[in-house]
C-alpha cells in the first residue's frame, strides 16, 4: 500500500514504529501534482516541520499525529502562512496567530501541507466562489467537489492530504465529504473552538475533520476538541478521547429517518443510499423507525437569513484600513470603504451581505431575523423529541450527487441544495457525512447520522459500521 | 426599501447590470424566506449554564511594528486614511 | 450662577446619556492593558484590532464594576442580559460594530438626588449597560491618523431620564454621578482624559405640552461646556419655534469657541445600527447571591454620610456636603474625626484651612488625618492658638510631621503662663505710650493695637483669652 493511501490509523502506526518518517510521508504528499486544484497556498516548508516532528518524535513521547502532515481550509487561521478565505480581500492576509484548532493540530506534531481551496468565506456549495481557482471533483473533473470545503474534501479524496480541517457553517463539510466520496464530521456547536476561523456566521460555524476513514475522523476530532478560553462559545466540558472506541456496532440503537428530509426532489440515487444504509444497519441490530421534523422545510429559510445577518456584521470589518485589501484610487473615506469592498467581495458574499443587511435593517428586522430565531429554537426543539425516542438520525446529505460545473446558477436553486445539512447547523448538533452507494453517474453519495449534542461518538460508531459493510 | 439603499448601508456599490441582477436574485430570495411561519408557542432559548469570563489580568499586546506592516497604508506609527470630518463620528 | 429663566414659557427636557471608562486593568474583551497615555498603537491585540478570526472574551471585572456603579446608583442589577452588536462604519471602530447592550442591559432604574437651591431634586435613571469604547483618530492636514489603544477599553453608558430642567441641574447631577462613581471606586473619572464624557438630548416645550422634537449633543467633556451647550441649544430651539421653523431630530456639536451648536452632516439611513444580539458572546447571567455580595462591597454613600455627619457631628448642611462630596475627604475626615474629642474644632479646621489648602492643590490632602485631630485636641486644649494651628496646618500640608513635635521645634507652643504673659502685656504698654495715651482718650481700637504689639512680642504664642484679660487688667484698673 503507497502511502497515499494509507488511512491515518495506518499512517501513525508506521510513524510510531518507525517504519517511516514524517520526512518521507510529506515529501510523498508534497511530490503530488494538485492537477485538481484543491490548495491555494502549498507550504514550502513542510519538509522543515516534517524534521522537526521527526525530531520530536526522536526525543520520544510523541502525541500519536506528530509527523502527520494534514490540509487546512483556508479560512482557518495558520500564522506565518497567508490565510485569504478564498477572497480577493484578503489575497496577502498573513495572520501572526494560529486559529486554535490549527495550534492543537501544530502542538501535536502535524505538518501543514497547505491551505485549501473554498468558496468565498465559505459561502456557497460547489467552491465555484473561490476568487483564485477551480477545484475538481476528483472522480469526475467534469463535476464540483461540493462546497464550501471543496479543497479538503477533494485534497483527501485525491491522496493529497492524508487528512484536513474544513469548516461547516450549514453543510460545508459535510456535503462536499459526500460529493467527493470521504468522511466529514460537523461536531456539536462548541466542541471545537471558533476562535482564528475566519468568522462567516458566528452562531453556526464550526470546524470539523475531513478524512477517508472514520476512525481516521474521530482521532483527529479528539486532537480538536475541548474548551478553548479564547472562545466564549466554545463548551466547557471535558472531551473523552473517541479514538479506538467506536466499533462496538448498532446493536439495541434506534435510528429514526425524518420523512421531511426524503420528500420529493431527493434523486433516486440518494433515496436507495438512504434506503439501503436503513437496511444494513438492521441487518446489524439496530431499529430503524420513521419520524417527523415538523419544521424542518422552514430550516432552510431561517439559516439564509441568519447565517447571512451575522455575515453582513461578520464581515464588515473588511473595510481596507488596518488589514487586507485597499482599493487604489480612492476620494475619501466613503470611497475607500465602498471601492475596497466591492472590488475585494465576488458577487455570492456581496448577495449575502446584502440580504443580511436588509434582514438586519429598521422595519425589517422582526419579519425576517427575529422570525428565524423563533423556527430555530423550533428545530431545536424538533430534535429534541426525535432524540427522546431514537439515538440517531439517518438521512442524506444532499438530494443528489455531485453536479456538473455550470449545472446550477441561480442563486436560490444553489440555495436548496443545502436543505439536508441546515436543520443540524440551526440546532447545534453533531453531524456525520459517511460515503454509502454512488449514483447513477458512478459518482459517491454520501449519508449523514445526526446525533444528540457531544455525541459524535455514537455517529462514529454507526459509521464504521455502514464503512464496513460498504467495503467489507 | 430599495437596494441601492441596502448597499449604501454595506458600503458596497453595484455596478448598473448588477443592480438589477441582484435586485431580481434577492426579490426571489426574500420570497423564499418568507416560507418561514413559525407556529405555536415558540420555546425559549436555553439559559447558559454559568458564564463565561475572563480574568482581569494583562498579557503583552502585539508588536507595533507587525500591526502597522499589515496595514494598508501607514504614517509614523499610525494606520491612515483619507482625511474625514470629526463630524461623522459616533460612540 | 443665576438659576436659569424661561424664555417665552419654554421649558427644556433634558435627558444625559454619561460615558464612564472602568478602570479595570484590561480591555473589555481582550487582554491589553488600559493604561492612559500610552504611544500610539502599543496597547492593541489581533483580539481588538478585529482580526479576522479572533473572538471576544468578556472581563469579568467590567461586569464587576459596572454592577457595583449600578447598585451605587440605586439600580436593579438583571439577572439575565445580553450583549449585541451596534454596526456602522468608522475608522476608530475596528471590527465595524460595537459590542453593547441593546434590549437587556446590565442595569436597570435607579437615580440621584441633588441640592438644588429650591430644594431636593430627583433625577432618575433609565439604564446602565456595558460597551466597548472607540479608537482615537487625529486629523491632520494630509489625513486622519488611527491609535486603536482605546479600542475596547470598558465603558459603562449611564442614561437619565428626561427629568433635568435647567443646564444648573444638569451640572448638578453630573457632579453627583461623578461623586457617587469616585465612591465606588470604578472610575477616575477625568473628563480631561475622557475617562467621563456626556452626551446632552435636549427638547423644548410649554409646560403641560408634549414633547418636541429633541437634538443630540454628543462627546461634552466639561462641565462647563454641558452647561454652555445647553444654554446655546435652548436658545436656539426657541428662537428656530418662534421663527415657525421645525426642530429637526438631528446630531448637534457644540463649539467651545463660538458657544454655539451646529448641526452635523450625516447619511440619510446612517443611523440605522441593525442591532442584534451578538452571536460570539453568550448572555451574562447573574445570581441575587452574586448581586448581595457585590452590594455588601460598596462603601457608605455620600447621602448616607452627609446624613450622619449632620446628625453625629453637628455639622451643617452645607459643611456635611462639602466633606462628603468626595469620598476621600470624608474617609480623611472621618479617621480625624473618630480620633479626637474636639470634633467641632476639627470641623473648624477642617471648613476653613484644609478646604482652602486643598482647592489649590486638587483635592489631595497630603497630611495624616491623625495630625489633623491632634492639632484639633492641642487648639481645645489651650495647647497652641488658632493661628498656630493655622500655621501649623499650612506647614504639615508642605513637610508632614507630628505637629506638637512641629510646634515644640518651631517655639511655637502657646504661652499660658500668667507672669510671662503679664510681663508681655507690661512691655506692650511701655514701648508704646502714645497708643496708650490715645486709649485713654478713648480710642477703644487702641487695646487691640496693643494686643497685636503684646502678640508680636511672642511670635502669636500668646494664650489669646488671658492675655486679653491681662491686658484689660492693665488699661482699665
Amino acid at each position: 500500500m503507497s502511502i497515499m493511501d494509507m488511512p491515518l490509523t495506518e499512517l501513525t502506526w508506521r510513524l510510531a514504529s518507525r517504519e517511516i518518517t514524517s520526512v518521507e510521508v510529506t515529501r510523498a504528499f508534497m511530490a503530488q501534482e494538485d492537477s485538481i486544484g484543491a490548495f491555494i497556498t502549498r507550504c514550502d516548508d513542510a519538509l522543515l516541520q516534517a524534521e522537526r516532528a521527526d525530531r520530536l518524535r526522536a526525543e520520544g513521547d510523541a502525541h500519536p499525529l506528530c509527523g502527520v502532515p494534514v490540509a487546512v481550509k483556508d479560512n482557518i487561521c495558520t500564522a506565518g502562512v497567508r490565510t485569504s478565505c478564498a477572497s480577493r480581500m484578503l489575497e496577502n492576509f498573513v495572520p501572526p496567530y494560529n486559529a486554535t484548532a490549527w495550534q492543537r493540530m501544530q502542538q501535536a506534531g502535524c505538518v501543514l501541507l497547505g491551505k485549501t481551496n473554498m468558496d468565498e468565506f465559505g459561502m456557497g456549495s460547489s467552491t465555484e466562489n473561490s476568487a483564485f481557482c477551480v477545484t475538481r471533483n476528483p472522480h469526475n473533473t467534469g463535476h464540483v467537489p461540493g462546497g464550501s470545503s471543496g479543497g479538503s474534501a477533494a485534497a483527501v479524496a485525491a491522496g493529497l492530504a492524508p487528512a484536513a480541517l474544513g469548516s461547516d457553517t450549514g453543510g460545508s463539510v459535510r456535503q462536499p465529504a459526500a460529493f467527493c466520496g470521504v468522511v466529514g464530521m460537523k461536531p456539536t456547536y462548541g466542541t471545537v473552538s471558533r476562535y482564528g476561523l475566519v468568522a462567516f456566521a458566528s452562531s453556526l460555524d464550526t470546524i470539523g475533520p475531513v478524512t477517508s476513514t472514520v476512525a481516521d475522523n474521530a482521532m483527529i476530532l479528539d486532537v480538536l476538541a475541548g474548551a478553548d478560553p479564547l472562545d466564549a462559545t466554545s463548551a466547557r466540558r471535558e472531551h473523552l478521547p473517541m479514538a479506538g472506541q467506536i466499533s462496538q456496532g448498532v446493536k439495541g440503537l434506534v435510528i429514526g429517518i425524518p420523512a421531511e428530509l426524503l420528500a420529493e426532489g431527493v434523486s433516486a440515487d440518494v433515496r436507495h443510499a438512504v434506503e439501503s444504509a436503513a437496511h444494513a444497519l438492521e441487518a446489524q441490530g439496530a431499529r430503524v423507525e420513521e419520524i417527523s421534523l415538523p419544521h424542518a422545510q422552514q430550516a432552510l429559510p431561517a439559516y439564509y437569513v441568519l447565517s447571512s445577518a451575522e455575515a453582513s456584521s461578520n464581515l464588515a470589518r473588511y473595510d481596507g484600513v488596518r488589514y487586507g485589501r485597499r482599493a487604489k484610487e480612492y476620494d475619501d473615506l466613503d470611497d475607500l470603504y465602498v471601492r475596497s469592498r466591492s472590488e475585494g467581495f465576488g458577487e455570492e458574499v456581496k448577495r449575502r451581505i446584502l440580504l443580511g443587511t436588509y434582514a438586519l435593517s429598521a422595519g425589517y428586522y422582526d419579519a425576517y431575523y427575529k422570525t428565524a430565531q423563533q423556527v430555530r429554537q423550533l428545530v431545536k426543539q424538533d430534535f429534541h423529541v426525535a432524540f427522546t425516542r431514537c439515538d440517531a438520525l439517518l438521512s442524506p446529505v444532499a438530494a443528489t450527487g455531485a453536479w456538473r460545473f455550470g449545472e446550477k446558477t441561480d442563486p436560490t436553486e444553489m440555495y436548496m441544495s443545502d436543505l439536508h445539512t441546515v436543520p443540524a447547523s440551526l440546532a447545534g448538533i453533531p453531524a456525520l457525512s459517511v460515503p454509502f452507494g454512488k449514483d447513477s453517474r458512478g459518482l459517491p453519495l454520501g449519508v449523514q447520522l445526526m446525533g444528540r449534542p457531544f455525541e459524535e461518538r455514537l455517529l462514529y460508531r454507526i459509521g464504521h459500521v455502514l464503512e464496513v459493510i460498504q467495503h467489507g | 426599501m430599495k437596494i441601492r439603499q441596502v448597499a449604501e448601508l454595506a458600503k458596497l456599490k453595484l455596478e448598473p447590470a448588477q443592480e438589477e441582477r441582484m435586485e431580481a436574485e434577492l426579490g426571489r430570495i426574500l420570497q423564499f424566506v418568507q416560507q418561514m411561519q413559525p407556529s405555536g408557542a415558540t420555546p425559549p432559548a436555553e439559559m447558559p449554564c454559568g458564564n463565561v469570563l475572563r480574568a482581569d489580568e494583562v498579557l503583552p499586546s502585539m508588536d507595533r511594528e507587525t500591526l502597522l506592516s499589515l496595514s494598508p497604508a501607514r504614517t509614523k506609527e499610525y494606520m491612515a486614511v483619507p482625511r474625514t470630518l470629526a463630524e461623522e463620528g459616533e460612540a | 450662577m443665576a438659576e436659569w429663566k424661561m424664555i417665552d414659557g419654554y421649558e427644556m427636557i433634558i435627558g444625559l446619556e454619561v460615558h464612564v471608562e472602568l478602570k479595570t486593568r484590561t480591555k473589555i474583551f481582550c487582554s491589553c492593558s488600559t493604561t492612559y497615555g500610552a504611544a500610539p498603537n502599543t496597547q492593541c491585540c489581533p483580539v481588538c484590532m478585529g482580526y479576522p478570526g479572533t473572538l471576544p472574551v468578556l472581563n469579568g471585572e467590567v461586569v464587576h464594576y459596572a454592577a457595583l456603579a449600578g447598585l451605587a446608583l440605586g439600580c436593579d442589577i438583571a439577572l439575565y442580559s445580553k450583549q449585541d452588536r451596534k454596526n456602522y462604519f468608522y475608522p476608530d471602530l475596528p471590527k465595524a460594530y460595537q459590542i453593547s447592550q441593546f434590549d437587556l442591559p446590565l442595569c436597570l432604574g435607579g437615580g440621584l438626588d441633588v441640592e438644588m437651591p429650591a430644594g431636593v431634586k430627583h433625577i432618575g435613571i433609565t439604564r446602565i449597560h456595558i460597551e466597548e469604547d472607540a479608537g482615537k483618530l487625529i486629523h491632520d492636514e494630509r489625513g486622519t491618523l488611527i491609535d486603536c489603544n482605546r479600542c475596547g477599553v470598558p465603558l459603562i453608558e449611564i442614561v437619565s431620564e428626561p427629568d433635568i430642567r435647567t443646564p444648573q441641574e444638569a451640572a448638578a447631577y453630573l457632579r453627583k454621578l461623578r461623586t457617587v462613581i469616585l465612591y465606588t471606586g470604578v472610575s477616575d473619572c477625568r473628563m480631561n482624559e475622557g475617562s467621563l464624557r456626556c452626551d446632552v438630548n435636549l427638547s423644548i416645550r410649554k409646560p403641560g405640552e408634549p414633547l418636541g422634537t429633541r437634538t443630540e449633543m454628543k462627546n461634552l467633556n466639561s462641565f462647563q461646556s454641558v452647561q454652555r451647550a445647553i444654554e446655546a441649544e435652548y436658545i436656539r430651539q426657541v428662537e428656530a419655534v418662534r421663527r415657525g421653523e421645525a426642530i429637526l431630530q438631528e446630531t448637534r456639536r457644540f463649539d467651545q469657541a463660538t458657544g454655539l451648536t451646529y448641526a452635523m452632516r450625516r447619511k440619510e439611513n446612517a443611523h440605522d445600527y441593525r442591532y442584534f444580539p451578538e452571536p460570539d458572546l453568550p448572555p451574562l447571567v447573574l445570581t441575587s447571591e452574586q448581586i448581595g455580595a457585590w452590594r455588601s462591597e460598596l462603601p457608605a454613600l455620600p447621602d448616607e454620610r452627609k446624613a450622619a455627619y449632620v446628625r453625629d457631628y453637628g455639622l451643617t448642611s452645607y459643611a456635611a456636603e462639602q466633606i462628603s462630596s468626595s469620598k476621600v475627604v470624608a474617609d480623611w475626615f472621618e479617621e480625624a474625626a473618630a480620633s479626637t474629642h474636639a470634633v467641632k474644632t476639627l470641623v473648624n479646621l477642617m471648613t476653613t484651612e484644609v478646604f482652602r489648602l486643598m482647592a489649590a492643590d486638587d483635592e489631595l490632602i497630603p497630611m495624616s488625618a491623625l495630625h489633623l485631630a491632634k492639632i484639633a485636641d492641642m487648639l481645645q486644649e489651650g495647647e497652641i492658638n488658632g493661628g498656630t494651628a493655622k500655621r501649623t496646618i499650612a506647614a504639615l500640608w508642605l513637610h508632614d510631621e507630628d505637629p506638637s513635635a512641629f510646634v515644640e521645634r518651631s517655639g511655637l507652643k502657646q504661652i499660658n503662663d500668667v507672669a510671662e504673659l503679664t510681663l508681655l502685656v507690661r512691655r506692650a504698654i511701655d514701648e508704646n505710650p502714645a497708643m496708650v495715651e490715645k486709649y485713654r482718650k478713648g480710642k477703644e481700637t487702641m487695646k487691640k493695637a496693643l494686643m497685636g504689639a503684646a502678640m508680636g512680642l511672642c511670635g502669636g504664642r500668646a494664650n489669646p483669652v488671658k492675655l486679653q484679660r491681662l491686658m484689660d487688667q492693665a488699661l482699665d484698673n
